[in-house]
């Protein structure tokens, strides 16, 4: 077991470096040269002596790769450089570590809301195939995955908070804040995981084992709940690893709606104001976050099931 | 594959409706100036947020335009963009999977460290980070999302390359002295392409959903072009008092996702015994 989380921390390091080299990329991906870029950005009048300046500070003189390792240098001792716009002049990173809590925070919610929603629904429907419920689900669940969280986000809004008045409308505070964002998100996420939940647990009770316990009097409950459940919640494991990202994601409309202080609502007002480090610092640790709940998935995959083993 | 199509279609309700819908939509695309009662640009600001009437069918928006209008010309943003986007990231993605699978060595090696590390973005994320670098409109939302996009189809089309590159045709073709370039395009990419269809046409509805996405945003088509994320976001702003204004975008572009998702589940279910016994073969 050990040696397999060794083995697979290992094999993410290529990875983690080629994002940041994409990352690093960005900055000299946009046409045009990127001291004269951050110069206009800051309203300096690009004298060619204020460039040559930047340049020097900058090392853009330095061939390419030594740019990199410089700035993959100053990136691993927590330098992600400074911000052009939202908050001038600060350091990226612990803006960018600020906001990574509210965002953290509105994905874990929809996670366990989607997991609490789509569980009991799942097993619902697998143990009444073709009933009422059964196609009111797949129904659900197909709405569920076609409606944009863009647009689900303003009518729950609308609905909870301008009608009925029961929840705030935008911000971050208790938890009454974090109920329309989190059901935003866990909405779509549930109709997913159901249809997930509902597979695996169909699958599950027509094993042999199923039908031994049934042929040896145990209990339908029992049966289900001790038997059935434990083999079908393997997957349910692996598409909560895959859809952290897709919550990470969907949680740029959500902050963006419900105003919430998240990496997603800053990535996108970076982008508005071409405040490229900040947009470099936010992407490099959305992505960061998602390799690692990957990694943490897989492990606890291999933990949950000894037979998985990724030789 | 065009029998077993027909079949599914005929067995599975929800394909068909998909089906409908998407010939509708593309029929909408290609008649948009007969099909809208106004034109979508046309600002009548005596009726501003005036609700579905006669004369404007679902209401007028905060300038007093046509909703239904502008809804039936931001289809020919959506559509044809969302699908442009999810074709050229099956074409380039198809084209990479296949040279890197049947050529292997290095070539693989890079092109497939490439695709990991794509794949290790959120898409979003990365297309929002391309979007930052090209700029924002349609045509770089379109990019950014098509660059993200690829990477997804390279590595199923890989591994399908992988299963079939050493199968009895392909000796057969090579034997023939035919290039690499030509088993290739003629041989390898017509038999990987099938198990891929179905998630081109899940990828088209997610390439359309983002599209209007990345214009909710703000980074997508420039006002005052009517597009439906635009809309929606355009709508928000007046929620409380006119809230046809964001229900109707939204539900069009709802209807469209749950379209292409419902025909691109069919279509691999029609698609999925042949791709099953292909594996079979091959093992």
């Amino acid at each position: 077991m050990l040696r397999y989380a060794a083995r697979r921390l290992v094999l993410i390091v290529p990875t983690l470096l080629g994002i940041s080299i994409l990352t690093f990329m960005l900055l000299h991906l946009i046409p045009g040269d990127p001291a004269e870029i951050l110069l206009r950005q800051q309203g300096v009048t690009t004298t060619p002596e204020a460039l040559d300046r930047l340049r020097a500070a900058m090392g853009l003189q330095d061939p390419l790769h030594l740019q990199y390792l410089h700035w993959l240098n100053s990136a691993l001792h927590g330098d992600l450089g400074r911000s052009l716009a939202v908050s001038y002049g600060r350091p990226v990173l612990p803006e960018i570590l600020r906001r990574l809590g509210a965002t953290l925070e509105l994905a874990t919610a929809s996670l366990a809301f989607s997991i609490l929603i789509s569980l009991p629904l799942g097993v619902l429907s697998a143990l009444r195939r073709g009933s009422f419920f059964d196609i009111l689900l797949v129904i659900g669940s197909s709405l569920g995955t076609a409606v944009p969280a863009f647009w689900l986000g303003p009518i729950l809004m609308l609905l909870f908070s301008l009608y009925l008045g029961w929840l705030p409308v935008c911000g971050r505070g208790g938890l009454e804040h974090l109920v329309l964002p989190a059901l935003t998100l866990g909405i779509g996420a549930a109709s997913l995981t159901s249809r997930v939940v509902q597979a695996s647990m169909t699958e599950s009770l027509n094993e042999d084992c199923i039908m031994a316990a049934r042929a040896k009097g145990l209990p339908e409950v029992h049966i289900v709940l001790r038997h059935s459940l434990r083999n079908a919640l393997l997957p349910l494991v692996t598409i909560s690893g895959l859809q952290f990202g897709w919550l990470l994601e969907g949680a740029v409309f959500a902050e963006v709606i419900f105003t919430w202080p998240g990496l997603g609502k800053l990535l996108v007002d970076s982008i508005s104001s071409r405040d490229i480090p900040m947009v470099q610092g936010c992407v490099l640790l959305i992505s960061l976050v998602f390799v690692l709940v990957n990694l943490v998935v897989d492990i606890l995959y291999c933990l949950l099931d000894p037979r998985v083993r990724y030789d | 594959m065009i029998e077993e199509i027909v079949c599914e279609l005929k067995a599975n309700r929800s394909m068909l409706f998909g089906a409908i819908i998407i010939c509708l939509l593309l029929f909408i695309v290609a008649f948009a100036p007969t099909i809208a009662p106004h034109d979508p640009l046309d600002q009548d600001l005596q009726k501003r947020l005036s609700p579905p009437s006669s004369q404007y069918p679902l209401g007028t928006d905060n300038l007093g335009r046509c909703i239904l209008s502008r809804l039936v010309y931001g289809s020919r943003a959506s559509l044809p963009f969302g699908l442009a986007v999810s074709g050229a990231a099956l074409i380039i993605g198809a084209l990479v999977g296949a040279f890197s699978g049947y050529l292997g060595g290095r070539a693989d090696v890079v092109a497939m460290r490439i695709v990991d590390v794509l794949l290790a973005f959120p898409g979003l994320v990365l297309a929002l980070a391309f979007v930052a670098i090209l700029g924002p409109g349609l045509i770089n939302a379109s990019i950014a999302l098509v660059a993200a996009g690829w990477a997804g189809y390279a590595r199923m089309v890989r591994a399908s390359t992988l299963a079939i590159k050493d199968r009895e045709f392909v000796d057969g073709v090579r034997t023939l002295g035919a290039s690499d370039f030509y088993i290739i395009a003629r041989h390898i990419v017509p038999n990987v392409v099938a198990p891929v269809l179905p998630m081109a046409f899940l990828g088209a509805g997610y390439s359309i959903l983002a599209l209007a996405g990345l214009s909710f945003l703000g980074l997508g088509v420039r006002p005052p072009a009517p597009e439906w994320g635009l809309m929606l976001s355009d709508g928000r702003i007046f929620m409380r008092s006119a809230p046809h204004l964001m229900i109707f975008p939204g539900l069009a572009l709802s209807i469209t996702i749950l379209a292409f998702n419902s025909f691109g589940d069919g279509l691999r279910d029609a698609l999925q015994p042949k791709s099953r016994e292909m594996i079979h073969i091959t093992k």
